[in-house]
């Protein structure tokens, strides 16, 4: 009877201890000794009315990352070099199909982490699902005053990109405070960047005595600027501000010059921070601001990383000198991290984002945790190597007046040259 | 007054361009019975070949004499080779208008893809005349004032072609009734494949006149096909003349709700849309 039980019972508890050991072994050992690879998935506009970012925005910056770093190995993770393959999808500008999109990769592609979406609208739309399912999520374009608040309940969300009160229009309101400026006019997209531009360009006048004239918004859709010009020539204003997209901007440079509208300062952007508005306008972009802002001169390691895009995103032309950088930086960190953690467990990522700094191309990089430390996270204002450019003589020049300045602030501009 | 003078000027001169965009839908809707959501997309094309032209030193002007018959044959061939085709195979007009559209639809995305494929999504701008002259009590952008000549001298000459030649007299006719112009020794199948090439043609003439004009890139073709609906029903389906003189009503509405608040110019063209809907749909020219 004993001998028939122990027939059973032995290879049975033999195959028991098995299956606990190798459940032990790979519990207790780093995740990163049994995958094969670290998929990144990503919901982007590679059609649709904000494509052009995929040329020029985020994404020819994280597909040169993962050339780089698969042509070195790969990523060390516990020892061992694991390649990074990429699953991108098309959200066609549509956010309900980044929403989509986002679900599948964290749910059936099970990707290990996440790049964020094109712009402001997309992040808010996909960072609570990316949350969700805890995966973690490097920004890209977007970036919000109003996303803030949130952050501190969205540990996987961390978000790159500077942004009006983060820290461009204080710096900018400085500069022109500075200089004297007494007046001022904005024009704004009327959506949530826009409004948040305008928001916060007003409380930052106040704050220095600077008298905002009128506030208009515009549609996307907008044909004629003549309205708007016209008004703010009439009232005379040392400042105007600008807040639209590429297609707005190069229309309010058009009127503004056709209908010899010339401020002192003018601040445009996103667009002017690309390089295709330096080919458009050329000697006519003196003295015009933009968000951003980083050069060739910013830092040797600054010019060695515009040496290497430029080819990759097709030209002078497709030059963001706004978020590239940082960009880079971003996914020259996470790479450090993982690495760190020895593990592709977020968590465990996420605890050497709270408290690591690394070398990056932007030099020391490093996060400000929301929520108490907490939450997801926001790049300090240290990590930025600009917060406004300036055109001059075809260099988007750093005009912060602080270390990161490449060249003095031009305070009036020059008139628009007469074709 | 002078507000409603700036506001007038300029209203006439972005709505002579709208004129030329929406006489070109007329043909291919009110007459061809397509409605072709891809006519926006053939502007782009316009406007995307005058840009190369005048980037090799061709004067952007001068793109018309190459943009229309090229943007004409194109346009012919697709209406014989695919609208015909669905036109024939379609027991009633009505299925005829539905297929005819879907295909549209997916003409819409074939072109916009491929303009992305060759031009990218990037916004694209040259300087031609950009300086302002003096119209009464405001300046006003002289590139502007020549692409609305040139829009109203083309409607006009479109005009006289369709008042005084047999074929645009066959064109009226197949406007009135496609059925009885053929019973009548019309050739419906080349009438209005012509009709279909010529609102092509008038896309791409509008398209040089807006790259003179504005920024150009390659999604900008939909929301003018947009532009162009609303305004072939304020002035009748079919109607060229009520094309011509609507194109040039929405653009007075947008300049003067944008002076008001710009942000509202887009909201307008919906609100006329949908009083005209309500009020008159068959338009202010239309039978």
């Amino acid at each position: 009877m004993l001998k028939k039980v122990l027939k059973f019972t032995v290879p049975l508890a033999l195959c028991l201890i098995l299956v606990l050991a190798s459940i032990l072994v790979a519990g207790c050992g780093p995740a990163g000794t049994t995958a094969t690879e670290i998929v990144i998935g990503a919901t982007r506009d590679i059609t649709g009315p904000q494509a052009g970012f995929q040329t020029y925005g985020t994404a020819p910056v994280y597909k040169m990352w993962i050339e780089e770093v698969n042509a070195a190995g790969g990523i060390d993770v516990g020892g061992k070099k694991l390649k990074v393959r990429l699953i991108e999808y098309d959200d066609a500008s549509d956010t309900s199909v980044a929403v989509k999109n986002i679900e599948k990769l964290c749910t059936q592609d099970k990707v290990n982490f996440l790049f964020g979406p094109t712009g402001t609208a997309m992040l808010f739309a996909v960072a609570p699902i990316a949350n969700k399912y805890k995966t973690l999520m490097l920004g890209s374009e977007g970036g919000a005053t109003t996303m803030e608040p949130l952050l501190a309940n969205m540990p996987y969300v961390y978000s790159v990109l500077n942004y009006s009160n983060h820290f461009q229009l204080p710096v900018f309101c400085d500069l022109i405070a500075a200089k004297g400026a007494k007046t001022v006019y904005i024009c704004f997209m009327n959506d949530l960047h826009g409004a948040e531009y305008n928001l916060t360009m007003q409380s930052e006048c106040g704050l220095r005595g600077i008298q905002v004239l009128e506030a208009k918004s515009i549609p996307v859709t907008i044909a004629d600027m003549d309205p708007i010009i016209n008004e703010a020539k009439s009232l005379n204003p040392d400042v105007f501000c600008m807040f639209a997209y590429p297609n707005q901007n190069i229309l309010f440079m058009q009127t503004a010059m056709s209908l010899n509208f010339n401020p002192k300062c003018v601040i445009v952007g996103p667009g002017c921070n690309f390089g295709f508005f330096n080919l458009m306008f050329g000697a006519a972009l003196n003295g015009v601001c933009g968000e951003g802002a980083w050069n060739a001169k910013s830092s040797p390691a600054a010019a060695a990383y515009a040496q290497k895009i430029e080819p990759l995103v097709g030209g002078a032309g497709n030059m963001d000198w706004w978020g590239s950088i940082v960009y880079y930086a971003e996914y020259q960190y996470f790479a450090q991290a993982v690495t760190k953690a020895g593990t592709l467990d977020t968590d465990a990522i996420l605890k050497v984002f709270r408290t690591e700094h690394f070398q990056t191309v932007v030099g020391d990089f490093y996060w400000s945790v929301q929520g108490n430390g907490t939450g997801g996270g926001l790049l300090p204002q240290a990590c930025y190597v600009g917060q406004i450019g300036q055109w001059q003589n075809g260099i988007f020049e750093v005009v912060d007046n602080d270390s990161h300045n490449t060249a003095s602030f031009i305070y009036p501009k020059a008139p628009w040259p007469q074709s | 007054m002078d507000l409603f003078l700036n506001i007038f000027i300029g209203g006439l001169l972005i709505g002579g361009i709208y004129s030329l965009v929406s006489m070109g839908l007329s043909l291919q809707y009110g007459v061809g019975k397509v409605y072709n959501i891809a006519h926006g997309e053939f502007l782009m094309f316009g406007a995307f070949i005058t840009y190369w032209l005048q980037s090799m030193g061709v004067n952007p002007l001068v793109a018309v004499v190459i943009n229309a018959p090229l943007m004409f044959i194109v346009g012919f061939i697709l209406y014989r080779t695919v609208f015909t085709g669905i036109r024939v195979r379609s027991p009633n007009p009505g299925v005829f208008e539905s297929n005819g559209m879907l295909a549209a639809f997916g003409l819409y995305f074939i072109v916009q893809n491929i303009a992305v494929l060759i031009w990218g999504s990037t916004p694209y701008s040259y300087q031609y005349l950009n300086t302002s002259v003096a119209l009464g009590p405001s300046d006003f952008h002289l590139n502007r004032i020549i692409a609305a000549v040139f829009a109203i001298a083309i409607g006009v000459i479109f005009y006289i072609f369709l008042a005084s030649t047999r074929s645009g007299k066959a064109i009226r006719a197949a406007a009135q009734d496609t059925a009885t112009a053929g019973l009548m020794g019309v050739d419906i199948n080349f009438v209005l494949a012509m009709c279909f090439g010529f609102g092509a043609a008038m896309a791409g003439i509008a398209g040089t006149l807006i790259s003179v004009c504005y920024p150009i890139q390659t999604t900008m073709g939909l929301g003018y096909t947009v532009i162009a609906t609303v305004v072939i029903t304020l002035g009748g389906l079919g109607s060229i003349p009520g094309s011509f003189i609507g194109g040039f009503i929405i653009g007075i509405i947008t300049t003067g709700v944008a002076y008001w608040e710009p942000g509202l110019a887009v909201a307008a063209y919906y609100i006329i849309f949908i009083i005209l809907l309500l009020v008159r749909p068959k338009g202010i020219m239309g039978r």
